[in-house]
Parts: C-alpha cells; structure tokens; sequence
C-alpha cells in the first residue's frame, strides 16, 4: 500500500495541472496576503490595525477569498480528475496493478488523491496564517467591519468554532483551514472514484460528477434543510454567520467519502474476477 | 443519436430541478415569469445571490462539459480515417457547428417546456403576451452564449487538450459570476446601483448579458423590482457582445481544425 501510495503520489504531484492549480492558490493568496501588507503600512497605531485573522483569504473579509472560494470545487478536483482516465487511457494503470496488487492500486490512489487536494489547500493557507503571525501584531483586534470589539464578540457567536477563536485564534485559523483542506480532499476523492463508472471516455467529463453533486445539494436544500444553507462557500468561510448546516454538511462528505469507499471495492472486486 | 438524447435528458432533468423546483410554491405562473426566472432576474450585482446564481448557471455548465467534446471526439477517436476523407474540413466544421447551435437551442427550449410541464401538473401556468419578445431574446442570448462558450471549450481542447479546454472557459465564467456579484463594492451604498461612470464593469463581463433583471429594453428595465438603474444596457447589446463571442469562436476553430496535424492528435491518452 505504502509503495502504491507513494508512486502514485509523486506521478500526481508532478502533473502540469497540480502544480497549475498549487501556482494559482498560491497566487490567491499572496494577492490577499499583499492587499493586507498594503493596508496595514498606512496605519500608524496598532489599536487602529485589523484582526489579522480575520483578513486571512478564507475570512469572510477577502476579496481575493471570495473569488477563489468561487473556484474552489473546480481546483479542489482539478490535479486528480483526470487521474484514472489517463491512466486507463495509456496502460499504465496495468503497470502499477501488477506491481502493487489490486487492492493497494485502488486505496493507494485514493490516499495519493486526497493527500494532493489536502496539501494545495492546507500548505499556502497555512503559509499565510505563518506569515501573519510573523508580519503583523497578534494584539491588534479590529474589526473589518468598523464595530467595536465588545460588540463584535457579542455578534460574532453565531458562527462556526467563534468559541476557539476568542480562546485561541491561531488555533481556530489552523484548525479551520485544515476542515477546508479535507473538504477538497474528499471532493477530490469522490470525483476521482465516481469517474471510475462506465461512460466517462474522455477527460473533460472527468469535471462532471463534482458539479452535478453541488447542483443537486443546491436543489436539494430547499428540502433537506429548508431554514439552513448547504451552499459550501457559506459553510467554508471563516466568521460567516449566516444560517449553515454544519452537521449535514459534514455528513454529505462522510457520505461522499463512503461512495467513494464502495467504488473502490467495486473496482477491486472487478479486478479479482478479471 | 445518443448524444443528442443525453443533452435533451439533461434539458429535462434541469428544467425540473431548476424551474420547477424554484416555482413549485406558486399558484399561478405566466411563460414570461418562467423564463425570467431563468434568466437571473430575480438577482442583483450583490455578494448575497451567489448561492442563487450559482445554483441556475450549473446547468449551462454542464450543458458546456457534455458538449464540450462534440466536436473535439472525431479529433480523439476518428481522425486518420474520417479527415483523410473529409475533403474540406471547414465545410465539416461548420456543419458541426451549426449541429451544436441547434443542441444549444433545443437543450434551452426543453429545459423551459419541461418547467413548465412540470407547474402545469401542480398549478396553471398562462401563456401573456410579452412571452414573445421575452422569450426571443432569451433564446438569442442564451443560445449564442452557450454555443460560444461551448465552441470554445472544443477549440481549446483542440488546440491544446481538453483539461485546459474546459478550465479556461470554466474559470473565465465563473471569474466573471464572481466578479458581477463583487460589483456592489462599487455602487453607491444608499441605492445599491452602479454609477453610470462604472457602466464599463457590466458591459464586460460576459455573465451580464445573461442577466436579464439588470437589462433595459428601449430604456425600460425589463424586470422592474431592482427599479431603473443609472445607465442602459439595452438587451440588443447583449445581443451583439454574445454574437461576437459566437464568431470569434467560430472564426478560430476554423483555423484550428484547418491546421491540426490529425494523426497526432488524440491528446486523451497523454
């Protein structure tokens, strides 16, 4: 399994379209991350300085989050879409198979598949919250929206992991941006395992399962969970209060990686028969 | 046959998912509503109807992916024998292409008569008269955006493969959904409207010509609940910058097809 992993691992990582997507993430957030340089150099006082917390690029304050939250399905599925149909498509995949079994192919590259998707939305996230800590002081706690601090601790209960955040905000960023990071990887698990059905011949299908998925949760809500959004850019944004079902969503990627799981043992029955 | 019959299932499944779903809580409906519901006119350039707008562009996203390689498949799977054969491929392309903007065009109307059929069996649904010229443009600006958008994605996969072929017309729309719903940044916090000096960010951006509740038509707003706003942006102009597109798309897919080397072509197996 370990050997399965790792060469599927590094055939992944290496891929034009995975250091594409890692290059645009990463350009994401040094945009946040200098607009945040730029304004903080005009503000002589630290009283006056924002939170920097809360102008990390997941914060509901970035603009440059917005626009990559936006994008955020299409690049969490982007490196590892197309990993099976080329794989089938040039033969390699028989390659791999005889030499790591049938099993160990199949979880080796759900393993290398999630790991990839986790690393591009983990590592310069994490970067920036490092950099943060370094360029900006941690005592500065200004609100972007212009409200004192009393009544922002007041107001700002209602979203999720607030409770971290006002004990330790680090913490909350860490944490927070790792929830984000399995996300992608369980999107990117579920849309690789879903292209392994018959009927998905050419790549560009590959990008499919990942938006059909969303359309029917965006459809769905309105009655599954008629009063709280499962729209993932509400769920996904840090100190966004509006009305989210964290739970539901939370089971909807459980239930995502399970499929993902069947598909596996399906591919892997299929296999042993052969 | 069988790709057609998937484009008109798809029609099917999101005339029901989308307008049916959206409208089922209304006792009676006209046409026009239908279809400018359809049309993003119950949104504003406001961070807040993302979720909204998102959840009616997916299906001309994926109308864009299972029609993305109409075209560039006999490039995959055909190419030695069927372009040995084919004496002028442009006179193909163009008969390709004139294929695709019916599939558009039907994939839009079933996507409308489905929705409807489906409130019809829930509630009633009247047929007024503005349906015409609603209808008209919807189908000209919705069609040609489609076909646009669509013809790009099989030129660019052509071009260079179909991974970059739907991530660059992918990311360009939904770069432009984000950057309309950004706007209000830009618009003037008491009335919510853009000023007519910002006009420039609307004219644009190829989302807004899809959305019809910011339109004018000879002057009048074409969906009156957002009011008028501060400057025109006449459908006609949407009409033309959506046609544009169309023959730009056209025009390179012609060079396209004309200088690719067809027996090293099939870029699926890279």
């Amino acid at each position: 399994m370990k050997n399965s992993f790792k060469m599927q691992f590094r055939e992944i990582a290496v891929k034009k379209t995975t250091v594409a997507t890692y290059l645009a993430v990463l350009l994401f957030v040094a945009v946040n991350f200098s607009v945040n340089l730029l304004e903080n150099r005009e503000i002589q006082y630290v009283s006056q300085m924002y939170d920097p917390i809360k102008k990390l690029t997941w914060s509901s304050w970035s603009v440059s989050g917005y626009y990559l939250m936006q994008l955020f399905p299409l690049l969490a599925v982007f490196p590892t879409a197309t990993s099976w149909i080329s794989e089938k498509n040039s033969g390699i995949h028989a390659y791999i198979r005889s030499r790591s079994g049938e099993r160990e192919y199949w979880y080796g590259k759900m393993g290398a598949a999630f790991v990839i998707s986790f690393l591009i939305f983990t590592v310069p996230f994490l970067l920036e919250l490092l950099l943060s800590i370094i360029c900006f002081p941690m005592q500065s706690a200004g609100d972007p929206s212009g409200f004192s601090y009393l009544i922002t601790v007041e107001e700002g209960t209602g979203y999720i992991l607030s409770q971290l955040f006002y004990s330790n905000k680090v913490l909350y960023a860490a944490v927070f941006i790792l929830i984000i990071g399995c996300v992608a990887g369980g999107f990117a698990v579920f849309n690789l395992f879903v292209t392994t059905l018959p009927g998905f011949r050419y790549k560009i299908f590959t990008f499919f399962p990942i938006y059909i998925f969303l359309f029917l949760l965006t459809v769905g809500e309105s009655w599954i969970s008629p009063n709280e959004s499962l729209y993932y850019g509400l769920l996904l944004t840090m100190f966004e209060s509006g009305n989210a079902n964290y739970p539901l969503f939370a089971a909807v990627i459980v239930g995502m990686l399970a499929i993902s799981f069947l598909l596996a043992e399906r591919k892997i029955r299929e296999g042993g028969v052969r | 046959m069988r790709k057609y019959r998937k484009v008109l299932l798809l029609g099917c499944l999101c005339g029901i998912l989308c307008v049916f779903s959206d409208m089922v809580n209304m006792e009676e409906v006209s046409l026009s509503q239908i279809i400018l519901r359809t049309t993003f006119s119950q949104t504003w350039y406001h961070a807040g109807f993302i979720m909204s707008i998102m959840k009616m562009f997916i299906p001309l996203l994926l109308f864009q992916i299972l029609c993305g390689s109409m075209i560039y498949r006999y490039f995959c799977c055909a190419s030695v024998y069927y372009f040995t054969r084919n004496a002028s491929r442009i006179k193909w392309f163009l008969l390709e292409c004139a294929k695709l903007y019916l599939t558009c065009l039907s994939f839009l109307i079933i996507m409308i008569l489905t929705g409807a059929a489906a409130l019809l069996l829930v509630g009633k649904v009247t047929i007024d008269s503005s349906v015409v010229w609603i209808g008209g443009y919807y189908l000209l600006i919705y069609s040609l955006y489609l076909f646009g958008f669509t013809l790009g994605i099989n030129v660019l996969s052509l071009a260079w493969n179909s991974t970059a072929g739907i991530a660059v017309p992918a990311i360009i729309q939904i770069m432009g959904i984000a950057f309309y719903t950004m706007m209000s940044q830009f618009a003037d916090p008491v009335t919510g409207y853009l000023a007519a000096d910002s006009a420039w960010m609307v004219y644009i951006n190829p989302f807004a010509q899809l959305a019809f509740g910011i339109h004018t038509r000879n002057g009048k707003p074409v969906f009156s609940i957002f009011g008028p706003q501060e400057f025109p942006f006449e459908l006609n102009m949407s009409v033309a910058y959506v046609g544009i597109i169309a023959i730009f798309a056209v025009a390179a897919g012609c060079a396209a097809v004309n200088r690719h080397e067809f027996i090293t072509n099939d870029k699926e197996i890279e």
